[in-house]
Formats: C-alpha cells, structure tokens, sequence
C-alpha cells in the first residue's frame, strides 16, 4: 500500500543519531499524549483511538483526482485534530504511522520515531494551532471550521515535511539546499489536497454533528501548551529551513558543538557542501517564496470559501 | 476485496523456520540488523555484500514466493527522488574529489562520483533495510508482532490499541472500498465538476467514514463493558525465551558489532 | 428472576426513549421483546446491565441495578448484541471469549475449559483460532454468543440475534434458543423465532410497553401487529 502522503522517511535515510533522539522525543511526547488523552477519557480512549486509527488509515484510501492521472490522498493529522482533540489526534495519528512502517513499510522501522515526531507530533500541534489561531482571527464568523480546516490541513502537512527535510540535511542524506525546497516544494501542493479533503470533511460533519467539533472548542487549558508547540513547531520550522539552506555554516556549527553527531556519520562527507543551484541564485529566497506561496494560496482559498458560504447564506 | 478476506495483509502464512520463530526473537533480529545497516559507513561495500547474502539467506528460509518478497522493496516517493539524485549532478562537494564528466550520446554529463557513490550507499542500505523489514512481517502474525513490541517495552494501553485497531482496519477499509464503488458507480463518462467539489465529495466520503467508525467504537466500548472491562488493561502472558532464543539475538547483535567495527576500521585505515 | 418497575430514559431531553416501563420475566421464562425501529427495544436491553441508566427500579435476580453492583449484574446478564462485529473485537475468536473470563479474574486454565465448553456449545469448538475476520455472520453471531455463555449468566439478552441471516443460519440460532437454559429477553423482528423460542410477548411502541402476553395471544392478534409495525 502506498503512502498516501510521501512523506515517510525509509530506513537508511537518516543518520543513527538524528534517528535516536527522534526516537526520544517521540516517545517522550506520545507518553504524555497517552496520559493527557486518558484524561479527557480514561476508559473510552482504548477503542475510541483504535477504531478512530483505523478509520483515518482506511480513509487514506479516499483520493480525489486532481490532474493528469494524479490523485490526492489525505494524511489526517488536522482533520484528527479538529475532531477529536490534539492529544487524542496525537495517539490516533502514532498509531497509524506505526502501522504504516510496520506493515507497509511506508516508512522505516529506525526511523519511526522521526515520523512519528513529523507526523503525529508536528503535525498534530501545527494543525491545532492553525485551527486555534483561525478561532482567534475569525472569531465565531460562520465559514470559520471551513477556514480552520482548510489551513489547519495545509499547515501541518507543509510544516512537516520542513521537519522531514531538516532533518534529512542534517543526517548527510541530502544537503538542504536541495532537500528543504524538494521536500517543501511537492508538499506544500500536496498540502493543499489535504486541506481541501479536510475542508470536505469538515463540512460533512458540521452538516450533520456540528457539536462534535464544536466540543473542541472547549479546550481544556492544557491544550495552550499544543498550541503553543505548533507555533514553536512552524515558526522554527519555518526560519531554520531557509537558514540551512543558505547557510550551511550555521547548521555545521550547531553539529560540530553536539560533537557525537559526527560519530554517526560516514568519515567520508560533511554535512555541508557548498552548493550552488543552478538558475536560482539565493536558496533562501527560494524557500521563503515557497512558503510564501503557499500561505498566499491557503488565504486566498479561505477567503474563497468564505464568500462562497456567506454567498450561499444570503441565498437560502 | 472480499469483506471477510484480510486482502491488503503482508502476512503470508507457511510453516517454515522463520514462521516458526518465536515473534520476539525475530523483532529483535530485525532490529539488530537495521541498527547494523544504519551504523555501517555508507560506502561500506563489502558489508553491504555480506548483508545482503544473508538476506537471501533468510528469504530462502521463509520458503515463500520470492518475487513477492522482493517486489515489496524500494519503492521511492518522488520527493525522496528529488532530495537524492540532484545532489550528485551538482558542483564542489567540500573535500571530495574533483568532479568527473561522461560523455553519454553526444551530451556532456558533469556528475561528482563521490556524491554518486553515497547516493548508491543510501539506496542500498535502504533497500537491504526495507527486504528484512518485508521478511519478518511477511512471516509474522501481527497479533504476535504486537506481543513482541509488547515484550521489548512497548506500553500496554498502546498494544491493546493497535490490537483493535487491527481488528477493525479491514472492515472500515472495505467500507471506504465501497464508498469509492458506489462514487464510480454514480461519476458516468462526463467531464467532472471541479476539483473544489471532487475534493469536497471525497472529504464528505471520508467524513461520514469517521462519524459511522465513532459510533462503532461506542458500541465497541458498550460490548467492552458488558463483559467486565473497567478500564485495567489484561493482557495474555507469553512464556518466557529460552536461553537458546536468547543466545541466538545476543549472536546476530555480536555479529553485527563485528561488521560495524569492522568496516569502520576499513574505512579509517 | 428479571423485575423492571418504571423504567424511564431519555437520551436526550427531547428524545424520550423508554416511557415508564414495568416488566417481569420469571426464571428459565424466554420473552420475545417485539416492536417497530425505534420503539426502545435496544434501549431497554442496554439498561439491563447497567450500560445505560434510567429512572426507575430494575432487578435482576437478587441485584438491584445500582453502581457498586455493575460488575456482579454484567455477570449475570450476558447481552448479545446487534452486530457481532461490535462485540467480537478481538483478533481472535478465543481471546474474544477469554475476554469477559480475564476480566473476571480466573487463572488461564479455568480460561481454556470454559472457552472450550462454550465453543462446543454453540457448535464452534474448530475455529477457536481464526479471526472474526474470516468468519461468517452466522459464525460471529454464535461466537459471539460463545463468548458471553462461557461467563454462565443467568439471563441472556438478546438483540435481534437472527438479523441478517440465511434460512439455516436462522434455524441454527432457533435451535440454539430452544436449548439453553437461561431466561432470555430477545428483541427481535422474526416473529416466527418468537414462535418456536418464546413463551411470552411484550410488544413495545415508541418507548411505551404496549401489551404483553403469551405468544399464541400475541401472534394471533393480527391487528395488534399491524398496528405496531410487525405485520406489514
């Protein structure tokens, strides 16, 4: 079964280290999303999270053609979210990226824990903060889910494949001048497919069980700190990725201070060449346009939708 | 996909050495040899070598088809294309060799033979990664798979998860199958409406899936009850390895210890 | 055995789902519940272990429904329930029947020797490995069934347990019924199960107990079931 999302690193993409301390992130966060999640709902949350994971992995299998032979999947973090909340979205989204590289191999076994950290981690704290932010933008304005879900879905997925493509670069694999506008480039399109299938979705449910998200929008504080982590998440994210990419300096710097990154990497390559892309003269501006782009495109759209359902509402 | 069948399982049964292994002691033989391949240099050829004969040592042992098995390694997503093979077209590695052009059908090709030679590392080490990977799952039962997980640390509330969680992808995957069915069966010939209501149909699809699959697990969680759960997870007790089960993980583990120096000290030396 | 007085609930404000019910099932009696979608059936079966709550008084044997005595009333009352996907939720048939054992503390062995005795029981002592997935819904349904028997309640209920099924699949589940000794409460639209499993009928309308009577009574009274929905 194909990923539905490329963003799942294999095995032997990622340098040992940089693997392990994924791996000791991810289990850290996915630790405290068990016990934040059992929580909200201690006995619920066994077969609530285990069928919810099934169903969004099944639901990968929903594409929608977009052009020329090519389809868009979903990948799920922001639609999780919304429904169900970001530490439930986070066990929910774990589950089914493990099953993935377990199964599917969509994705490595060592390198789990990185995508875990991208997918069920980043992605699930971007996506709540996007949706937290829109709530504070838009207020209780009527195509708000509509917005939230549009954005949420993009953010994640584009943020995340930022943190795929860092850590990447800074494993050897790939120099970032390349990786990040390789990586962010494709999935800041792919983002929009997400954000488009979650917009659907969301329509779907408010049409039919608006409590169920209007729910989330009594966040318990603990939350902040999610949405709080999603700022952190794409703001670094954002500013590092372009940085690397034109500043190999700064990254060799920081690897040559944690000292044991080196043991774990081939004698034969540095982390950073100097690279010169051909035809495009600045890698920074290269990067920062993509994610401006992309933001352009996520507002224009929002703002699409919403005048189409204010329209629609003075209609009926 | 029949509605009873698990169709898109990696599982194939058989009755050989490898299925026949304790699901433990093959979780940890994966790992120690991935943790092998991921501490190898990337230009560490002749491990890559020996890695790979014993992989196919290990594929023979599974007595299965073997162009299934291998059918399921590297397929690489575009993205993962792009981040590897530009890198080797392009100028000045820093301490590398000077690049090295090929004349290929009239056409000057500048290509640095050092950054081709790590881009070769990556994708074997990868692919050698992926076929062991493909190996076990191919000969064990998730279920048992789960016990393994369970047995190296993996938390209770998470196994008893992913259990369900396997218990039901099947069935909600045949309901998604046959939403995407009942679609074809309405899209007729013509040209489609726009990608704004493809994309919103099939996000109403996948809606409706998590809603109906919400309700499931409410009436999962009542027929839980009914038979006494209350919350505290009771999970089947496996027996404990044998020594000759553990000997053999701490061998492989020394034996991949062995290859990883060695090929270090080849490296440096 | 099964003593219901004044059963009230509601799953939401609006939307009352069982009005006042009063019902009795003396023990080794089988009771057919009959009524129209929607008329409280489901309802009514959730509320007799405890898994929904209402107003009112329910006993059954000597337990009154109350919060400490949940786990004693689930053991008692064995709920089979609509779609045995729903129940059997392990991955395999076993565990699905070792489940409810677990959770009521027996070592392993006494596990192995109740399961086995309720596969046998319901014919399915050869597929205690597969996986529900493989099985078909007749197969589910008894192995559903299987895991609730192995618990040796004294009252079953029962929710449309020949829903779905083919002629022999059907006569299975009938001659199953007929056997078992347990006082049962079925919810059910085959009114010919109801004439070969039960002895009294209570008809149930929009939450309300309409009528209950023997099942020669009941099931002779044609216009009393066309007016509730059970003859078309």
């Amino acid at each position: 079964m194909k990923a539905p999302v490329p963003m799942h690193i294999p095995d032997g993409f990622l340098s040992l280290a940089v693997a392990l301390v994924l791996w000791l992130v991810s289990i850290a966060f996915i630790g405290l999303a068990l016990k934040r999640a059992g929580k909200e709902l201690p006995e619920e949350r066994l077969p609530l999270v285990g069928v919810l994971a099934a169903a969004i992995f099944a639901g990968q299998m929903l594409n929608f053609s977009v052009a020329g032979g090519t389809s868009g999947h979903l990948l799920g973090s922001a639609l999780a979210v919304m429904l169900l909340g970001p530490w439930t979205a986070a066990l929910v989204m774990a589950c089914v990226v493990s099953v993935q590289a377990l199964i599917f191999q969509d994705g490595g076994v060592i390198a789990l824990g990185a995508n875990l950290f991208n997918m069920a981690i980043v992605g699930v704290a971007v996506a709540y903060f996007a949706a937290s932010l829109c709530r504070r933008l838009f207020g209780k304005r009527k195509g708000l889910p509509f917005v939230s879900a549009f954005a949420a879905g993009w953010l994640s997925i584009f943020i995340a494949s930022l943190a795929a493509a860092l850590e990447l670069a800074v494993s050897g694999t790939s120099p970032a001048a390349i990786a990040v506008p390789a990586m962010a480039g494709i999935h800041a399109l792919i983002g929009i497919g997400e954000g488009l299938i979650t917009f659907g979705a969301v329509s779907l449910i408010m049409a039919s069980f608006p409590q169920l998200l209007d729910s989330e929008a009594h966040k318990k504080s603990k939350a902040s700190l999610v949405a709080t982590a999603g700022l952190v998440f794409t703001l670094a994210l954002l500013v590092l990725s372009p940085l690397a990419s034109s500043k190999p300096d700064g990254l060799e710097w920081v690897a040559e201070k944690l000292g044991f990154l080196q043991l774990a990497q081939d004698p034969f390559f540095n982390i950073i060449p100097d690279y010169v892309m051909p035809g495009v003269h600045n890698e920074a501006v290269a990067t920062i346009l993509a994610g401006v782009i992309g933001c352009a495109i996520v507002i224009a759209l929002a703002w699409l939708i919403v005048k189409r359902k204010q329209g629609e509402a003075s209609k009926s | 996909m029949t509605p009873g069948g698990r169709q898109p399982d990696v599982y194939l049964p058989g009755q050989s050495l490898l299925h026949r292994t304790d699901a433990r002691v093959k979780a940890a033989l994966l790992i120690a040899c991935l943790l092998t391949l991921g501490l190898l240099p990337v230009r560490a050829w002749l491990m890559y070598l020996i890695m790979a004969g014993l992989t196919a040592i290990a594929l023979l042992l599974a007595e299965l088809p073997l162009v299934v098995l291998l059918r399921r390694a590297l397929i690489l997503e575009l993205p993962l294309l792009l981040v590897l093979i530009p890198q080797i077209f392009l100028n000045g590695e820093t301490g590398t060799a000077a690049n090295e052009s090929l004349r290929l059908l009239g056409w000057q090709l500048v290509f640095s033979p050092l950054a081709l030679q790590k881009v070769l590392g990556i994708l074997a080490r990868s692919a050698l990664s992926i076929q062991c990977a493909v190996l076990i799952t191919a000969t064990t039962r998730f279920e048992d798979l789960l016990g393994a997980l369970h047995a190296l640390g993996l938390p209770s509330m998470l196994m008893a998860i992913l259990a369900l969680m396997w218990r039901y992808l099947f069935v909600i995957m045949a309901e998604a199958q046959r939403m995407l069915q009942a679609r074809l069966a309405r899209s007729a010939g013509s040209s489609p409406p726009g990608l704004l209501w493809r994309a919103r149909v099939t996000g109403g699809m996948l809606g409706a899936l998590l809603l109906r699959s919400i309700q499931r697990s409410q009436r999962i969680f009542q027929a839980m009850q009914a038979r006494g759960y209350n919350g505290r997870l009771i999970l089947s007790r496996l027996d404990p390895l044998t020594n000759a089960q553990r000997l053999a993980v701490a061998a492989f583990a020394a034996g991949g210890a062995v290859l990883v120096l060695l090929a270090r000290w080849m490296a440096v030396g | 055995m099964i003593e219901i007085r004044n059963l009230s609930f509601a799953y939401a404000p609006e939307k009352p789902a069982l009005r006042d019910i009063t019902l009795r099932v003396s023990r080794g009696q089988k009771l057919a519940l009959v009524g129209p979608n929607g008329a409280g059936k489901t309802t009514l079966l959730l509320q007799l272990n405890g898994i929904l709550r209402g107003q009112g008084s329910l006993r059954v044997g000597e337990l009154e429904l109350k919060d400490d005595n949940l786990p004693a009333i689930r053991a008692q009352v064995g709920l089979l329930f609509q779609s045995p996907d729903d129940q059997m939720f392990s991955n395999s048939v076993f565990d699905d029947v070792a489940y409810g054992l677990r959770y009521q503390g027996l070592a392993d062995e006494q596990i192995a020797e109740r399961a086995a005795r309720a596969l046998e029981q319901v014919g399915m002592h050869g597929l205690a490995q597969s996986s529900p997935l493989q099985l078909s819904l007749g197969e589910k349904k008894r192995a559903a069934l299987a895991s609730v028997l192995c618990m040796q309640p004294e009252v079953l209920a029962l929710d449309e347990p020949s829903a779905g099924l083919d002629p022999r699949g059907r006569r299975g589940i009938i001659n199953l019924l007929q056997q078992l000794p347990q006082t049962m409460l079925i919810a059910t639209h085959d009114l010919d199960l109801v004439g070969e499993v039960c002895s009294q009928v209570a008809v149930m309308d929009a939450g309300r107990l309409v009528r209950v009577g023997s099942s020669a009574t009941i099931l002779s009274d044609y216009a009393l079931l066309t007016e509730h929905g059970l003859r078309a």
